[in-house]
């Protein structure tokens, strides 16, 4: 497994990311998930994703993209915490971290309340 | 809404012909009450090919509810001259108003052109970022769940919605609007069986026995906020206050069916049951910058 890599959403993916499937846009949670994250986090110890320079993020994007890594059962909550990082530098886009964290959390609780 | 249910009863169940709109009486007309005249005004242009509504005495009407609903594009709709309904004249309180721009919700493309063109009236808005979430969200809300298969309306609905938004300057206002025309917060959420709106109706179960429109609008304010045990649903009503949290002051209010609540900045939360429909759902940010 090679050591780390960093993926920059606007610049790599799309500056509008929108919604949960397909049926939503070109540009959902769930291809960011299984085209671009989880590929990038079985190929790395570390994946750091830096959300910065994007319109917004709406919860449906976020939560289908990272919430579903775990939802999905491709990994655990601890696994992510030690292999992705969440990345921005700008203040108004710190709160989309703290909810990343919260969505991989509450998806690892409901799994292990189901 | 009274105004609003006349006009869809002439035209979409009596099928009356030669309907005119005379609104030389009327002294104002508040963004959110034109972008529902719009709204109509495009259920009636795309569903009736025959029926021809015309605008008469334009030239009569009061200046400033003739320029909201020119800027908002309601005279378009009735192919009306920009000459008849007053050139390019401001409005008499400096207020602007977008025209209004209807879509499926598919990409989230129009969420950017609503923030660019409310930047260009408005000026820098530096919470953009929240605003865009709360649009998208409301849009994702009405491409899911406003118009689901079994939805059997009385009238003709256009499966889209509109949005708009004003600036004004003396009060330094910003108002965001997202209208569809489906079947409502709180029908959706009755009807529905997912884990979100399971919970949404045991709160309001546990709240009051009546179980109003306004009432379940708020249980999915509150249980969003709290949206735990919900395979991932439920945070669209979170997302969309964000917006009010991260401006100065504001507010967001949501009408949907019968119901009305208002998140005011600060995190009150008011309700109120309204005398008849909406026959959609009308989401509004009004925020001070």
């Amino acid at each position: 497994m090679e050591t780390k890599t960093m993926f920059k959403i606007a610049r790599d993916f799309s500056s509008e990311p929108f919604g949960r499937y397909p049926s939503d846009g070109p540009f959902n949670g769930e291809k960011f998930r299984e085209d671009i994250l989880r590929p990038l986090l079985s190929r790395y110890s570390i994946v750091t994703v830096d959300i910065d320079g994007t319109e917004g993020y709406g919860s449906s994007f976020l939560e289908e993209a990272f919430g579903g890594l775990v939802r999905k059962g491709y990994f655990t909550a601890e696994d992510l915490r030690h292999h992705l990082k969440i990345s921005s530098h700008a203040a108004a886009f710190r709160t989309y971290v703290t909810s990343i964290w919260k969505y991989i959390d509450q998806a690892s609780n409901d799994r292990a309340t189901a | 809404m009274e105004f609003i249910h006349l006009v869809r009863d002439e035209i979409f169940i009596k099928r009356r012909r030669g309907l005119v709109l005379d609104f030389t009486p009327i002294q104002s007309i508040s963004t959110d009450s034109a972008l529902l005249l719009v709204s109509e005004m495009d259920r009636w242009r795309r569903a009736t090919f025959q029926r021809r509504l015309r605008a008469i005495n334009v030239d009569k009407w009061h200046p400033s509810v003739r320029t909201t609903l020119r800027d908002l594009g309601f005279f378009e709709l009735l192919r009306l001259p920009n000459w008849l309904v007053g050139g390019n004249a401001e409005a008499p309180d400096g207020s602007k108003i977008l025209k209004f721009r209807a879509g499926t919700g598919y990409g989230g493309k129009l969420a950017r052109e609503v923030r660019i063109a409310l930047e260009q009236i408005a000026g820098p808005i530096q919470t953009a970022n929240f605003l865009h979430d709360g649009i998208t969200e409301a849009m994702l809300n009405a491409r899911h769940h406003a118009y689901p298969g079994d939805f059997r309306p009385e009238i003709p609905v256009i499966p889209e919605f509109w949005v708009t938004g004003a600036w004004h300057p003396a009060k330094r206002l910003l108002r965001i609007m997202v209208l569809d025309q489906g079947v409502g917060i709180p029908e959706s959420i009755r009807q529905g069986t997912d884990p979100f709106h399971v919970k949404v109706m045991v709160w309001v179960a546990q709240k009051a026995n009546l179980r109003n429109d306004a009432d379940i609008i708020e249980g999915a304010m509150r249980t969003s906020r709290t949206s735990t045990g919900l395979a991932g649903r439920g945070h669209g009503f979170d997302n969309m206050a964000e917006f009010i949290n991260n401006s100065a002051d504001g507010r967001l209010r949501i009408l949907s069916d019968r119901g009305e609540v208002v998140y005011e900045h600060g995190g009150t939360i008011n309700t109120r049951l309204l005398p008849v429909s909406l026959g959609g759902t009308l989401i509004e940010w009004e925020v001070r910058l």
